[in-house]
Order: C-alpha cells, then sequence, then structure tokens
C-alpha cells in the first residue's frame, strides 16, 4: 500500500466511501488508510451499519403496498410521458391544425415518430391569448387518450379538486353535456384542469379552466383556427377555452350561458 | 401506444422519501400523490431519455417545500416521530427494535440532514443528482450529509469515536471484527 497516498483521505472522501461515490482507485486508496487508522475504519463502519439499517427498514415494502390511487397515477404518468417520447403534444397550435378528418390520428401518430411538423407556422400574429394555444394542446393530448382507449378518469377529480378546484371554478355547461372526467393539465400560469364532456353521438367536447396571469375579461368569441371549433372567454383571474366537434354556434351559446351562469 | 419510461418501479423510492420527509405514512402518500400530479401537469418540464427518478424526487420535494407547508407539516408531524419507535414496530425481535430506533433517529434529525441521508446512503444517488434534487450545490449536500450521519451515529449511541480522531483504537476495532 502507499502510504503517502493513503494520508490524503478525508472525512469527506469516507463518505463518499460509504456512499459507493468512488471509483475504484478512490475505494483502494481509502481502504489503505482505514487498514492503519482503525478509528476512522471503526466510525465508517458504523455509518455502514447505520445506513444497511435505515435500507433495511425503509425499504419493507411489502409491508405498506402502494395504494391503487397512486399506482393509477403513476401509470397515467408513463403514458403521458410516452406521448411526450414520442413529441406529440408539444408543438403548440398542432391540435387545432390537425384534427381534419377520419384519419387525423394515423396522421398525428406517423408525423410524430417521423419528427416532422405537421403544420406549417401559424399564420400571422393573431390577437388570440396564449392560453388558447395551451387549451389546444391539452384538448389534443386527451383526444389521443381517448382514441388510444383509455377512459378519462372520474377517479381523479377527488385528488384534484383539493389542488385546482378551490382555485379554478369549472362552470356547470349545458347543451346536454354529459361530465366524462377531467384532468390535470400543463399550464404555466398555475393551476389549469381540463374537462372532458360527451355531446351526443360521441362527440367530445373539452373545457380548459386556468388560472390566468393577469385580470380580464372578455365574452366568449370564436378562435379563427382552422380544425375543431374554440371558443374563449376570461372572467377576471380566470381564463377558459372550449372546444369540441360541435358547431361554433353552439360552442358559443354553451359559453355564453356558462360565463354569465 | 407510447413507449415512455417506467414509473411504477420508482414508487417505492418516492414513497420512501416521501416518509422521510412527511414523517408521517398518511401525509406521505398525499406528499407522492401530489408530486405524481405535479408531474402530470409539469410534463413537459422532463426531457426524453433522461432518468425520471431525480426528476419525480425533485417535484416531490419542491412539492413539499412550496406553499407554506412545510412548517404546518413539521408542526403536525413532531409528535408522530413516535409512531416509527419501536412501539410502530411488528414483531418485538432484538434486531427490528434496533432498526426502529435508528429510523426515529433519522426522523429526528433536522430535515436537510434527513433528506440528504435518504437520498445519498438509502436510495443510492449520486451526490450530484442528489444535490440537484435538494436544489444545493454538491459541497453543501456533502456537509449536511457529514452532519446528519455523525448526528445519527451519537443519537443511536453506537460504537466509535467522534469525527476528530481522539478515542482509543483499541475498543473501537472490535465492531470491525
Amino acid at each position: 500500500m502507499d502510504e503517502r497516498v493513503a494520508e490524503h483521505v478525508t472525512e469527506a472522501e469516507l463518505h463518499a466511501y460509504v456512499d459507493g461515490q468512488l471509483d475504484t482507485a478512490g475505494r483502494i486508496e481509502v481502504e489503505a488508510h482505514l487498514q492503519r487508522h482503525p478509528e476512522a475504519a471503526a466510525r465508517v463502519m458504523a455509518w455502514l451499519r447505520l445506513r444497511d439499517e435505515l435500507r433495511l427498514f425503509l425499504a419493507d415494502d411489502e409491508a405498506r403496498p402502494a395504494p391503487p390511487a397512486t399506482v393509477g397515477l403513476a401509470r397515467r404518468l408513463e403514458r403521458r410521458l410516452g406521448w411526450r417520447s414520442l413529441g406529440l403534444g408539444l408543438r403548440r397550435g398542432l391540435a387545432a391544425a390537425c384534427l381534419v378528418g377520419a384519419g387525423w390520428l394515423a396522421h398525428a401518430l406517423l408525423g410524430g415518430l417521423l419528427g416532422a411538423p405537421l403544420v406549417g407556422p401559424t399564420v400571422a400574429a393573431s390577437p388570440v391569448p396564449a392560453f388558447v394555444d395551451e387549451a389546444a394542446e391539452a384538448d389534443h393530448a386527451a383526444r389521443l387518450e381517448l382514441a388510444a382507449g383509455h377512459a378519462p378518469y372520474p377517479a381523479l377529480m377527488p385528488l384534484a379538486a383539493p389542488r385546482t378546484g378551490g382555485l379554478v371554478p369549472v362552470p356547470t355547461l349545458r347543451g346536454g353535456l354529459r361530465l366524462l372526467g377531467s384532468d390535470l393539465v400543463p399550464w404555466d400560469g398555475g393551476a389549469a384542469v381540463l374537462a372532458l364532456y360527451d355531446a351526443d353521438g360521441g362527440r367530445v367536447v373539452t373545457l380548459f379552466a386556468a388560472e390566468a396571469e393577469t385580470l380580464g375579461w372578455s365574452a366568449p368569441r370564436a378562435s379563427p383556427g382552422p380544425g375543431l371549433a374554440t371558443v374563449f372567454w376570461r372572467a377576471g383571474p380566470f381564463a377558459y377555452a372550449l372546444s369540441g366537434d360541435l358547431p361554433e354556434a353552439d360552442l358559443l351559446a354553451i359559453a355564453r350561458e356558462a360565463a354569465h351562469g | 401506444m407510447p413507449t415512455g419510461p417506467d414509473i411504477r418501479p420508482h414508487l417505492p423510492a418516492l414513497r420512501r422519501y416521501a416518509l422521510a420527509l412527511a414523517r408521517d405514512p398518511d401525509r406521505a402518500e398525499d406528499l407522492v400523490q401530489e408530486a405524481l400530479l405535479r408531474a402530470l401537469a409539469g410534463a413537459r418540464t422532463w426531457r426524453p431519455g433522461r432518468a425520471p427518478l431525480p426528476w419525480l424526487l425533485a417535484i416531490l420535494h419542491n412539492a413539499h417545500v412550496s406553499r407554506g407547508r412545510r412548517r404546518a407539516l413539521e408542526a403536525a408531524a413532531a409528535g408522530e416521530a413516535a409512531r416509527f419507535g419501536p412501539a410502530a414496530v411488528a414483531a418485538p425481535q432484538p434486531e427490528r427494535v434496533h432498526l426502529g430506533q435508528t429510523v426515529a433517529a433519522l426522523l429526528r434529525l433536522p430535515e436537510e440532514q434527513r433528506a440528504a441521508l435518504v437520498l445519498t446512503a438509502v436510495e443510492g444517488l449520486s451526490y450530484k443528482d442528489a444535490a440537484e434534487v435538494l436544489g444545493v450545490p454538491v459541497g453543501t449536500l456533502m456537509s449536511r450529509l457529514g452532519r446528519g450521519r455523525e448526528a445519527l451515529r451519537a443519537a443511536t449511541g453506537r460504537e466509535g469515536p467522534s469525527p476528530p480522531e481522539r478515542a482509543p483504537a483499541g475498543p473501537a476495532l472490535r465492531v470491525v471484527g
């Protein structure tokens, strides 16, 4: 053993040794040091033993299996990150542009896999606020989930409610819409919820409800983009966007009622 | 079907870290669920190809710290550390009691030391990953780790001298053997 090298072993290196952070050369150096410094060796042994005890006790997972709600959320996150791995749900405005015709899902998946943008750059600068893009993205992701056979999660409601329900009021929608479920969705400005509704004949309507960064009021109006009809409005600190396979006039009527209701 | 990273195999690590932070099984579960919800809502902050565990641990850590919940949890959980003491251990075998004492000592450590110990010593994260989870420099992590580990050793009355190496070597050697 090389005594000169071993003398340079520091307290930090001893900890790094216990935590498995050293390479082979580092471990050899520390072990040589420990051989000649029994008091240091005793301390390291005590640390190792404490570490193993903590691992044994905390790793007793059979004693407390994860409840179904936790596992369900983990499964959901796997799918969400899976979509992300495919590169879907990233391009803003994608949803509004590509949901044309029956082959939209195949198109979307193929386009995502090939890494090719499905739509050209957005037309000119529009007066449509940014949250409408976010809503379109959330709407798009939700439709992909539905198309892949994953039902929305009413079970998520009680979990999400205390965290967003109190922050973002979700209005009751009329017009024969039936709530399918809801989800927390990406939103830079704070909490956001996407509620999914079933209109007749398998048509799906989504309501994006978010905390906005600014105060603002505006009556429902239609987004000029192609694709799914979308109407949006502001109500003080909150922003809403309603999208779906319904005539724009119907969405506007539902939105107006919700905005005033 | 998209193929993303597996999350479910990481649940035990998330739940252990949550337990170490919250010090109460129910609050820990709630913390894990909040972290998963936050991860769902912030999925775009995950970079494909990046290991999901450090990302999730950081979200969980932030969830714990944010919104002033931390203080509330500390106060509420102050009396709960005892639940992890020997009394809460199922089988009263000497080894289990010993483990319970060690964990009870861990749960009495200051939170920053507790978090550093669990991330590195229990979960085996690299110093770099653990420092990122906690949002501190690696040097800060290492000093918390050092203080935490020594405090744990002192609290559990383990044999061995104190860090400034002054105790006689003789009796300490028996531990090694």
